[in-house]
């Protein structure tokens, strides 16, 4: 049944169902629909991180080491722990930027360097080999020993098997590089999705799962009675039962160093960079996915110990390579069926990781590799020829094929003889050295391009010598002394114990020395070098990306000269006419402009046209590309510090900050202060009311009492009689005085007076003053001088209520003045500031802390002479008023018992031009006025 | 203090359990010969506490919104998407 064409066909049928599958969802993806936008899908994508070595190799791995294969799977937990530090930010980043490739991501991070990018891609291609030959070798191994059915053998050695063309693995590396050519090189812009590819490797995903589960089942509770049964065998077997434990010292160490490699490997393998960020439709997928892909894991591995154990038990006499395991123990039990469906699983862990990490890296070879040596390469003129997407697309294709090619190669003529694990945690080592740089880059501002290029070029070269070079070795490409004795015989160079470390295995010792001196060469050079401005950007990007917004690729950065066309057409040649024109209709339409009409592009357009290329070509070749078009520079560095001031932005909030929670004080205290005026006006108000109400009431109630003293008495006599009429008619006057006086003050307090304003000499308005009062100064027996000699000027006043003031003042200084020798002097002198006006009394005068507050309404000064009040109160307020409407000042001088002397002050007409046109002779007159 | 602040601090020190949790000498304490419920105690173990770290990513799983600031103080919550339950 299991005969060779069967199996060949099912696993061509399977291959057929994955293009099918990653034809479909393409289809649906150009229709506008996706398919895999959704977690779960991204979660099983990112499981393209289980292959081949996991399928067959961890089993073999814990066949011998027992539980040690598992820091492999923890070392990503923990990252995954962690995602919100490290692939959240990488995601974040790469989006903003069109990150297309691990090497992109780097070079991008340190200026966009075209070296470092070659580097990185150099040392991917280099390091990512082995890997790529691990699957083929896990294909066609599972392949022989499947097709020896039902007979149980070792896979024979390399040299043995078929030529090349009817090899398993060469037939599926080219189906393969078919696969990644067809479902990989869709777009130019590597930066989008490949959606088919995505779909296709979450299938495999389920399959691989599915069928390693079925046969860790099938061990587990076929061939034995669950856990507790087999693990019990197990325990009778000494040498098994060593499989429980960890080990002496050296295992812990081991321990470590696989947890640390799968840290790093899971961030900075290419292919999980593929999977994980430059697929990534949706940056809220790693929510379930950071806690689906960990958990994948744990399921897949559950069953790893249980087969291997099974494999140790069933195959006691070791006939069997342990790596084999998940295929020869369901043949040892004429399991066809779960023999088949273990090989197809085992050849869908291969498939998904070749795939992906074939396109990864020839996005990789063509963008930062290729690309920037064609583009300096001044012969080929390539920056001004035309169309470039075909060129593009081909480099990409024959990359594939040339990187399945060398993986075949490999695996044909140095690995062969290596377990899985050994020769994937090469790779691993390989990729670890990208962690420096990138965990760095998205932490560290200061991380310099020198730092990172030095770092990666010795933690590369250590790597090389301490691991690869080894392995050249083994097919007598070098002499075997270089390893035991170490070049030319210096012992200090011996590659697995590298100046005298002894006592690691060998990937724990590569992986001290080319990790001591990545990181030392990193650390220090960035330390004691300079950073250029387009680093600087890069960095603060980088490192800065979740406080910037997605968009923040550095447009402000670009203070070039080019035209629309020039920007157009370098697009359109690396992108394909489709592309372009929708990208610049869509910045046209976002930005409301009409392209067709502007020459000269702006910084965004720049930005635009440069990020369009660095989707196609990588951001170290797209920055060559612009800066062709674009005659431009990098702002300078001052404007540029000013921009990108590590804490300008922070600096400048908090700073808005404080001044707003300034502002909100200021506010809050001018409305405490409102309130309290309002609470104070409150109050004059009650108070004004109960005054009034009391000055009102005491004319009434002695109008009240005279009158009813009449009404009871008619039998009065005619004397009596009319001096109390007398009383009632004086203090009727009085209250219809303080009546009108209230409605007088009421109207000048609320703006309501009509003043008839004119420019007029004051002496004749004080003269009809006199004679107003002249009667009462008569009748009170008191003298009053008059003096208003002098040029008095003319004032801007109101006469009638002028006057009304000088006879409120007047007969006030008449009620003061004692009897019978009472003098009141009325003086008014023109002064350079203006008119003077003084009324002087000889009366009791005021007390120093009455003299503001006679002013104030109802407020008299304490009068002991007598408690009957005199005047209603109002007088001084209603005469502060006027005075003040017409721009002067009213006040008194008094001591008690040295009478008092009420003044005013109205500018004059020459005084207020000699304010306007020079404020000097003001200054000195106000002073002298004091 | 803000969700997204919380569980980053969460996340460190969940990460900083797990890598105790599975450091050379808590390890070499389980790596005993004998089996608990048949199963052998460092493989129990070991399963035992990844389970509980992928749970606890689980729950504390949520991601902070597209654009806004970090500094803490503005705008984080504006248009962030809905948390995970």
């Amino acid at each position: 049944m299991l005969n060779s064409w069967f199996i060949v066909i099912t696993a061509f049928a399977y291959l057929c169902l994955l293009f099918a599958i990653a034809y479909y969802v393409d289809k649906k993806a150009d229709m506008g629909r996706s398919l895999i936008a959704n977690p779960y899908i991204y979660a099983l994508s990112i499981a393209v991180y289980c292959t081949s070595w996991t399928f067959y190799g961890s089993v073999g791995r814990a066949a011998s080491g027992g539980i040690a294969f598992l820091p492999i799977y923890l070392g990503p937990t923990l990252v995954f722990v962690l995602w919100w530090f490290l692939l959240r930010k990488i995601i974040r980043i790469s989006k903003a930027h069109r990150i297309t490739s691990i090497a992109d991501f780097i070079s991008s991070r340190y200026g966009k360097s075209t070296t470092l990018s070659v580097l990185v891609t150099v040392i991917a291609v280099i390091g990512i080999i082995p890997y790529i030959s691990l699957q083929l070798q896990a294909v066609s191994n599972s392949f022989y020993v499947l097709l020896e059915y039902p007979e149980l053998t070792r896979p024979p050695p390399v040299s043995e098997r078929l030529s090349l063309v009817g090899d398993m693995a060469f037939l599926v590396a080219l189906i393969l590089a078919a696969f990644a050519i067809l479902f990989g090189t869709r777009h130019i812009d590597a930066s989008e999705h490949h959606e088919g590819m995505v779909a296709a490797v979450a299938f495999e995903s389920v399959i691989k799962l599915l069928a390693f589960l079925a046969v860790g089942i099938f061990v587990t509770y076929g061939l034995y009675d669950g856990f507790g049964d087999l693990f019990g065998q197990a325990a009778a077997v000494p040498a098994v039962a060593a499989l429980f434990t960890l080990g002496d010292t050296s295992s812990y160490a081991q321990w470590v160093t696989m947890t640390i490699l799968s840290m790093a490997a899971i961030v900075c393998l290419p292919r999980q960079f593929q999977v994980t960020v430059v697929e990534n439709v949706d940056e809220t997928h790693l929510d379930k996915a950071a806690w689906l892909f960990p958990l994948y894991l744990l399921i897949i591995n559950i069953f790893v110990l249980p087969i291997a154990i099974g494999g140790r038990l069933v195959f006691a006499d070791g006939s069997v390579d342990a790596d084999t395991f998940v295929l020869t123990l369901p043949m040892a039990e004429k399991q066809e069926f779960l023999a088949l469906f273990a090989f197809l699983g085992g050849l869908s862990a291969a498939t998904g990781m070749v795939i992906v990490a074939a396109i990864a890296l020839s996005t990789m070879i063509c963008n930062d590799l290729v690309m920037p040596a064609l583009l300096r390469l001044q012969w080929l003129r390539l920056t001004e020829k035309g169309d470039l997407t075909g060129l593009l697309i081909s480099i990409r294709r024959v990359a594939i094929v040339v990187i399945l090619l060398l993986g075949y190669a490999y695996f044909r003529f140095i690995g062969q003889n290596e377990a899985l694990v050994t020769t994937g945690l090469v790779s691993f080592a390989a990729a670890a050295q990208f962690a420096p740089a990138i965990i760095g880059g998205i932490l560290w501002k200061r991380a310099s391009r020198r730092g990172a290029l030095v770092g990666l070029s010795l933690g590369f070269m250590v790597w090389g010598y301490t691991l690869l070079l080894p392995f050249f070795a083994q097919p007598g490409w070098l002499p075997p002394e270089f390893i035991t004795h170490g070049p030319f015989g210096i012992a200090l160079l011996r590659p697995f114990e590298l100046f005298g470390l002894t006592g690691l295995d060998s990937l724990s010792h590569a992986l001290f020395w080319s990790m001591l001196a990545n990181i030392g060469g990193y650390i220090i050079c960035s330390l004691w070098s300079r950073q250029s401005p387009i680093e600087r950007i890069q960095a603060v990007l980088f490192v800065d990306v979740f406080s910037r917004s997605g968009q923040a690729s550095g447009s402000q950065f670009w203070r070039g000269s080019a035209t629309v066309s020039d920007l157009h057409a370098l697009v359109v040649r690396f992108v394909g006419p489709g592309r372009a024109n929708r990208a610049f209709a869509e910045y046209a339409r976002v930005q409301g402009v009409d392209l067709s009409k502007v020459h000269e592009a702006d910084a965004d357009l720049v930005s635009l046209t440069e990020r369009l290329l660095a989707g196609a070509i990588g951001a170290a070749s797209a920055r060559v590309m612009v800066a062709t078009v674009a005659k431009g520079e990098v702002v300078g560095l001052e404007e540029m510090m000013e921009i990108l001031e590590e804490t300008s932005q922070v600096i400048e909030y908090s700073h808005g900050l404080e001044q707003k929670s300034r502002e909100l004080e200021a506010t809050t205290a001018e409305l405490r202060q409102a309130n309290e005026r309002l609470k104070e006006l409150d109050r004059l108000k009650d108070d004004f009311l109960s005054t009034v109400s009391h000055e009102l009431r005491t004319p009434l109630t002695s109008i009240r009492s005279f009158s009813e003293i009449l009404f009871d008495n008619p039998q009065l006599d005619e004397e009596e009689r009319s001096r109390f009429l007398r009383v009632i008619v004086k203090e009727s006057e009085r209250l219809t005085r303080l009546i009108n006086q209230l409605l007088d003050l009421a109207k000048l307090e609320t703006g309501n007076v009509d003043w008839h304003m004119e420019d007029f000499n004051p002496r004749g308005a004080l003269e009809d003053a006199v004679a107003v009062a002249g009667g009462l100064f008569a009748a009170d027996m008191v003298d009053l001088k008059v003096d208003l000699d002098g040029d008095l000027g003319r004032i801007h006043a109101d006469r009638d209520r002028l006057i009304q003031v000088v006879v409120n003042l007047l007969s006030n200084a008449a009620k003061f003045s004692p009897r019978p020798n009472g003098v009141v002097e009325l003086k008014a002198e023109g002064r350079p500031d203006g008119l003077r006006v003084s009324v002087s009394d000889n009366g009791p005068g005021i007390a120093p802390q009455d003299q503001q507050l006679i002013f104030e309404r109802f407020q008299q000064a304490n009068v002991s002479l007598t408690s009957k009040p005199i005047g209603t109160g109002l007088g001084l307020t209603i005469s502060r008023q006027i005075i003040e409407h017409f721009g002067g000042d009213i006040g008194v001088n008094s001591a008690p018992g040295a009478g008092a002397c009420f003044y005013f002050h109205v500018p004059t007409l020459a005084a207020a031009e000699g304010m306007s046109l020079s404020p000097a002779p003001l200054g000195a007159s106000a002073q002298s006025a004091e | 203090m803000n969700n997204f602040d919380l569980n980053r601090e969460r996340a460190v020190a969940l990460f900083l359990f797990a890598v105790l949790a599975i450091s050379p000498p808590l390890l070499a304490i389980f790596s005993q010969e004998g089996r608990l419920f048949g199963i052998p105690i460092l493989y129990l173990y070991l399963f035992s506490v990844w389970a509980l770290v992928v749970l606890m990513i689980a729950l504390n799983a949520f991601s902070p919104p597209a654009e806004g600031k970090r500094g803490g103080l503005f705008s984080r919550r504006r248009g962030a998407e809905d948390p995970e339950p």
